[in-house]
C-alpha cells in the first residue's frame, strides 16, 4: 500500500496563529504584518516570526488569498490606493497647460491603473499650497507614493516627512535629494543629436547653455556634446558658450565668428534670448536642432522627449516601493534612464555634403 | 459598461480565447499579438482586476501550492569560479535571492557553461518548471552566449549589453562614480587629474566614464586638463606598465581616477606636477580597500533592484521587449583613504 502520510500531514496546515503561538504568543494579525516585512512591526520580531513560520512550513492558502483579494478590491476598499504627482503648479488647469507635465500625468495615470493604484494631481505652489502643509494634507489623506513631476529649480525647499513616503523624482530640477530618479537620456540623446546634424550636413555644432539653469538634463546634454566632440577633429570642435544676464550681442557674434558656427544645439528660451542679442537674420543663417522640442511647433527639429514614459516609469518605481514598504530616501540613490528619440524639421534643414 | 474580450474579438477577428492569450503575451505569432493589443488600446480595454486576481489564483491552486519562480542566470559556472573567483557574483546573488523572497518569489540560480546548461537546455529547464521571469546576471561576452525565444520571457540585464535584445537594463552608476571621485579628489586639493579606464569598459557602458570625466573637466581651468587614458583589451599589469608610464610623463597627473584597483601600486613611484606622489581613486571597489581612497558600489542592490524591476515586468505582463526600455543605474559611496591624502592643508601654508 502507498502510504497516504504526505496529505495526512497536510489535513491540518499550519495556520499564522499557529506561527504565532509557536513564536512566543503573537496574535496573528501580527503575523500577518511580519511575513509582509510591515515596518510597523519591530525587525527582531519580524525576524522571529519569518523564522518560526519557515520551520513550521507556513505557506499562505491560495484560495483564502484569492477569497480576501476579491473581498479587499471588490468590497471594503472601493477606492485605489493613490500616488500623489506633485508640480508646482497652482492648479490642474495651470499643470495641463504645460504639454509635458500634461504628458507625465496621462502616461503616470494608466500605468497607475494597471497596477491598481490611481494618480492624484497635489499643486505645490508658493501661493497656494506650501510643502509643510501638503505633508499634512497627504498624510491625513493616507497617501503614500509621491511623485515629484519636473519641480522648478526656484521652489522653496521640500520639507516633508520623508519616512512616511516611497518617493520618486522625475527630472530632478531643485530637487538635490538623495533618492530614486527618472530621467530622459538626454546623454545618449545628445549624441544622437550630433551625429544627425553631422549628417544633415553641419560641420561646426555649438551648445548653447544658460547660466543657473544647470540641471541633470543639461549636465548630461552637456556631457554627450563634450564625448562626441572627441571623435571630431580639433579644428571642428565648438567650446560650449553659456548665456548669462549680461550677455552681450558683441559677445554671442564673436563666439559665432570665432568657431564659425554653422548648427545650434540648444533649448527654445536660449534660442530665443540668441536671436534677440545676434538678430534674426543671423540666427536665421544657422540651423537650430532644440533640446527638447516638447513645447515648439512640428518645424523645429530635435530631441523628443517622451513623457509619458517618464511618468509611467516613475509610477511603476513608487508602487514597487510601496508593495515592498520602502519608506524614506534610501541609503543609495538610482537614476533610470527612459529613452528619447530624434525629430528632423524646417529650422535645421540639409546642407548637402 | 466597459468593453469585454469578447468585444476585442470581434474587432480584431479571433476568437475570444486568442484574446486573453495575446494578451497575456502567450504563443501566437508576432502579427497577432500586435493586432489584438491595437483593438484592444482602441476599445480602451482593461481587465478586471478582481476577476484577473481570481482566475489567477484559481489556475495556481491547481499546480499545488507552489510560489512563482524566477532565474538567475549566470555564463560562469562555480567550477569556473562563480563562487570563488569572482566576489561581484556572489554578492548580485545574494541580493537577486533576498529580494526575490521579499516579493514573493522563489529563485533558482541556473549557469550556462561546461558541464551545466547550453542555450536548448536552458529553455526546455525554463520551460518544464514554469519558469517566465529571467535575470541575466553580468553575462561575460567572451563565455557561453544565450540565444532564447525572448517572447516568452520577461527579461532583466545587469550590464551584459552584448545581449541585443533592448530589455530593461540594471547596473552600477559609472558615470556618477566618475564624476563623484572627480569632485572628491578636486575637494582633497588635487588639480591636474586623470582618468584611466579599459577601453572595453568604455564600449560596453557606452563611454559613460568618459563622458562624465569631460564633463567634470570641462568646470576646471584649462591649463590643469588631462587627457584620458584608455587601458587595451586583454591588458596586464607588465603591459599596463608599459603603456601608462609615457602617459604620465607627458601629461603629469597629480591625481588618477580609475576603474582598475591596481593602478595604485603602479602610478605611485612617479610625481606629478605638485610634485607629490601621484595620487589615486579606485572607482569599482566591491567593499572598501583600506589602502585605497575611492568609490565603494553596492551589487546586493543592483542585484535586489533587478528583481523588482522583473516583478514589475511579470506583473503587467510585459514578455520580450517591454513597452519601455529603461536604464537604471546605482550610484556608490565615497571614501577616504591613503592613496588620496589630503593636500589642501599643505598647499594653504604655502
Amino acid at each position: 500500500m502507498t502510504p497516504r502520510t504526505k496529505s495526512a500531514k497536510t489535513l491540518h496546515s499550519v495556520t499564522m496563529a499557529d506561527v504565532g503561538q509557536q513564536a512566543g504568543g503573537y496574535h496573528h494579525s501580527t503575523v500577518s504584518l511580519a511575513l509582509r516585512n510591515h515596518p510597523g512591526i519591530s525587525k527582531a520580531v519580524r525576524k522571529l516570526i519569518q523564522e518560526t513560520a519557515k520551520q513550521l512550513g507556513y505557506r499562505r492558502d491560495p484560495m483564502l488569498a484569492a477569497f480576501n483579494e476579491y473581498r479587499t478590491q471588490g468590497q471594503v476598499r472601493k477606492t485605489r490606493p493613490v500616488i500623489a504627482f506633485i508640480a508646482n503648479f497652482p492648479s490642474l488647469h495651470g499643470l495641463e497647460a504645460s504639454a509635458a507635465h500634461r504628458a507625465m500625468l496621462k502616461g503616470g495615470s494608466v500605468i497607475a491603473r494597471m497596477l491598481h493604484h490611481r494618480l492624484e494631481f497635489f499643486p505645490l505652489d508658493e501661493e497656494v499650497m506650501t510643502a509643510r502643509r501638503l505633508d499634512v494634507v497627504l498624510h491625513a489623506r493616507g497617501v503614500e507614493g509621491l511623485v515629484f513631476g519636473g519641480m522648478n529649480s526656484s521652489a522653496s525647499p521640500l520639507d516633508f516627512t520623508w519616512s512616511r513616503y516611497s518617493t520618486i523624482g522625475i527630472e530632478g530640477a531643485g530637487l538635490d535629494l538623495f533618492g530614486h530618479f527618472v530621467e530622459a537620456a538626454f546623454l545618449e540623446g545628445a549624441r544622437t543629436a550630433i551625429r544627425r546634424i553631422t549628417e544633415l550636413g553641419y560641420r561646426r555644432i555649438g551648445l548653447v547653455t544658460i547660466r543657473g539653469k544647470e540641471t541633470k538634463r543639461s549636465m548630461l546634454i552637456q556631457a554627450g556634446v563634450l564625448c562626441e566632440q572627441t571623435l571630431l577633429p580639433a579644428d571642428r570642435r565648438v567650446t560650449p558658450f553659456e548665456l548669462t544676464e549680461t550677455t552681450s550681442e558683441s559677445e554671442v557674434r564673436q563666439w559665432l565668428c570665432r568657431f564659425k558656427v554653422d548648427a545650434v544645439l540648444t533649448s527654445q528660451i536660449a534660442w530665443r534670448k540668441l536671436t534677440v542679442l545676434a538678430g534674426r537674420v543671423r540666427m536665421q543663417t544657422l540651423g537650430w536642432a532644440c533640446t527638447d522640442v516638447v513645447d515648439s511647433t512640428h518645424d523645429v527639429a530635435g530631441i523628443e522627449v517622451d513623457y509619458e514614459a517618464l511618468g509611467a516609469v516613475a509610477v511603476e518605481q513608487a508602487v514597487m516601493l510601496m508593495r515592498v514598504y520602502k519608506r524614506g530616501l534610501p541609503d543609495e540613490a538610482s537614476i533610470t534612464f527612459v529613452p528619447i528619440t530624434w525629430r528632423d524639421g524646417s529650422t535645421l534643414p540639409f546642407r548637402g555634403l | 459598461m466597459n468593453p469585454t474580450i469578447k468585444d476585442v474579438a470581434r474587432a480584431a477577428g479571433v476568437h475570444y480565447a486568442t484574446v486573453s492569450r495575446a494578451l497575456r503575451g502567450m504563443q501566437h505569432s508576432q502579427a497577432t499579438r500586435e493586432r489584438v493589443r491595437k483593438a484592444a488600446d482602441r476599445l480602451g480595454y482593461t481587465r478586471n482586476p478582481t476577476f484577473f486576481a481570481l482566475s489567477g489564483r484559481h489556475t495556481r491552486a491547481a499546480v499545488s501550492l507552489q510560489r512563482e519562480c524566477i532565474a538567475m542566470i549566470s555564463n560562469r559556472s562555480p567550477e569556473e569560479g562563480f563562487y570563488k573567483l569572482f566576489p561581484h557574483y556572489r554578492l548580485l546573488a545574494k541580493g537577486v535571492i533576498s529580494q526575490a523572497a521579499v516579493l514573493g518569489y522563489e529563485c533558482d540560480l541556473l549557469f550556462l557553461d561546461r558541464g551545466r546548461h547550453d542555450s536548448k537546455s536552458l529553455y526546455r529547464y525554463l520551460k518544464r518548471n514554469k519558469i517566465r521571469g529571467l535575470v541575466l546576471a553580468a553575462l561575460e561576452p567572451d563565455r557561453r552566449s544565450l540565444e532564447l525565444p525572448w517572447d516568452e520571457f520577461c527579461v532583466v540585464k545587469i550590464d551584459s549589453q552584448h545581449i541585443k535584445p533592448a530589455f530593461t537594463f540594471v547596473s552600477v552608476d559609472q558615470f556618477h562614480y566618475t564624476r563623484l571621485a572627480f569632485e572628491k579628489m578636486c575637494d582633497l586639493g588635487y588639480r591636474r587629474i586623470g582618468l584611466v579606464v579599459g577601453s572595453e569598459d568604455e564600449r560596453a557602458t557606452g563611454d559613460l566614464h568618459t563622458a562624465a570625466f569631460l564633463l567634470a573637466r570641462a568646470g576646471t581651468p584649462l591649463k590643469d586638463w588631462v587627457n584620458p587614458f584608455y587601458l587595451a583589451p586583454g591588458f596586464g599589469t607588465p603591459q599596463a606598465r608599459k603603456a601608462l608610464v609615457p602617459w604620465l610623463q607627458q601629461e603629469k597627473p597629480d591625481a588618477v581616477i580609475s576603474n582598475w584597483t591596481q593602478i595604485w601600486q603602479l602610478v605611485r613611484p612617479f610625481k606629478g606636477a605638485n610634485g607629490q606622489p601621484v595620487a589615486t581613486a579606485a572607482m569599482c571597489m566591491l567593499t572598501h580597500i583600506r589602502a585605497l581612497a575611492g568609490i565603494v558600489g553596492d551589487l546586493q542592490l543592483v542585484g535586489k533592484r533587478s528583481v523588482t524591476s522583473l516583478a514589475s515586468l511579470l506583473q503587467t505582463g510585459q514578455y520580450g521587449t517591454p513597452r519601455i526600455k529603461t536604464n537604471t543605474y546605482i550610484q556608490g559611496k565615497w571614501h577616504d583613504g591613503p592613496s588620496a591624502p589630503s593636500v589642501t592643508a599643505g598647499l594653504s601654508k604655502t
